[in-house]
């Protein structure tokens, strides 16, 4: 049986919040997660026209697993366009608050992908560490393994 | 307050922050045109268990999905029937035969 177009924009409909907060999250930037949302979505569908989901999943994990790796690429190639320019980042807010939140969200940034990746799925969207495992298709170990590293190493650069 | 009691705050506001997301209207409409025109090439989308279940429109695609089922069963019951009509009638023909034979018969 083939399904339509109808089908996948309910599906759009009941994910793309959920899916949009969680790009803006992975990149810290709404134009960039309004080209991640849509390129993901993108992938999705053609992924779908041409079988190319597994269907032994659940939907919407599998969803996110393309999120998250749109938005990784996105970060490469903010990455290289950064390189490119020399861009020194944005002024630090002036309220201690904001400061600090600011200072999380740059260091988050600096760390290896994949330890960004399982912090923003654990402390932002609250996942739990089989959860993530599922989201990033790898162990549970591996995940609390790059979640220890992580947070040890904003511990380490965490300024007060 | 310490270091770590600092760290967890700063993420309590990031999350409270972006809590609120939500793509503009204009986007979703944009995907959901992007993604109209070519079908699904996927069998069991209706079976695919979701991660949350808070996500009820997502079950509504589900739902959707579902809707062709009945129609293609309908077909499938259809056929067979045809078919249980068809065998029925060879069948019928050849008793018929089977007694003309018979009747000519001396």
């Amino acid at each position: 049986m083939r399904g339509d177009g109808s089908a996948f924009a309910v599906i759009v409909a009941g994910t793309s919040a959920r899916l949009y907060r969680l790009a803006v999250r992975m990149t810290g930037d709404r134009d960039e997660a309004d080209d991640v949302l849509q390129s993901a979505f993108i992938r999705a569908h053609r992924a779908l026209c041409d079988g190319g989901w597994d269907e032994r999943g659940k939907l919407e994990t599998w969803l996110y697993r393309i999120v998250v790796n749109t938005a990784l690429n996105a970060r490469r190639q903010r990455r290289r366009r950064l390189q490119l320019v020399d861009t020194r980042g944005e002024a630090p807010p002036a309220q201690e608050a904001q400061a600090e939140l600011a200072q999380l969200m740059a260091l988050v940034r600096e760390l290896p992908a994949e330890q960004q990746t399982v912090l923003v799925l654990k402390e932002l969207e609250g996942m739990t560490a089989n959860e993530i495992a599922e989201v990033l298709a790898c162990s549970e170990g591996a995940v609390e393994q790059r979640l220890v590293r992580a947070r040890a190493t904003l511990r380490k650069r965490w300024q007060t | 307050m310490s270091g770590p009691d600092r760290i967890d705050e700063a993420w309590a506001a990031w999350r409270a922050a972006t809590e609120d997301e939500a793509p503009a209207a204009a986007l979703v409409e944009r995907i959901t045109r992007a993604t109209a025109s070519a079908p699904l090439a996927s069998t069991s989308l209706a079976s695919a268990p979701l991660a949350s279940a808070s996500l009820a429109q997502a079950s509504l695609a589900q739902a959707v999905w579902r809707l062709g089922r009945p129609a293609l069963a309908g077909l499938a019951v259809a056929a067979a029937l045809l078919l249980f009509a068809a065998t029925r009638s060879l069948d019928r023909l050849a008793d018929d035969a089977t007694t003309a034979i018979e009747a000519l018969t001396p």
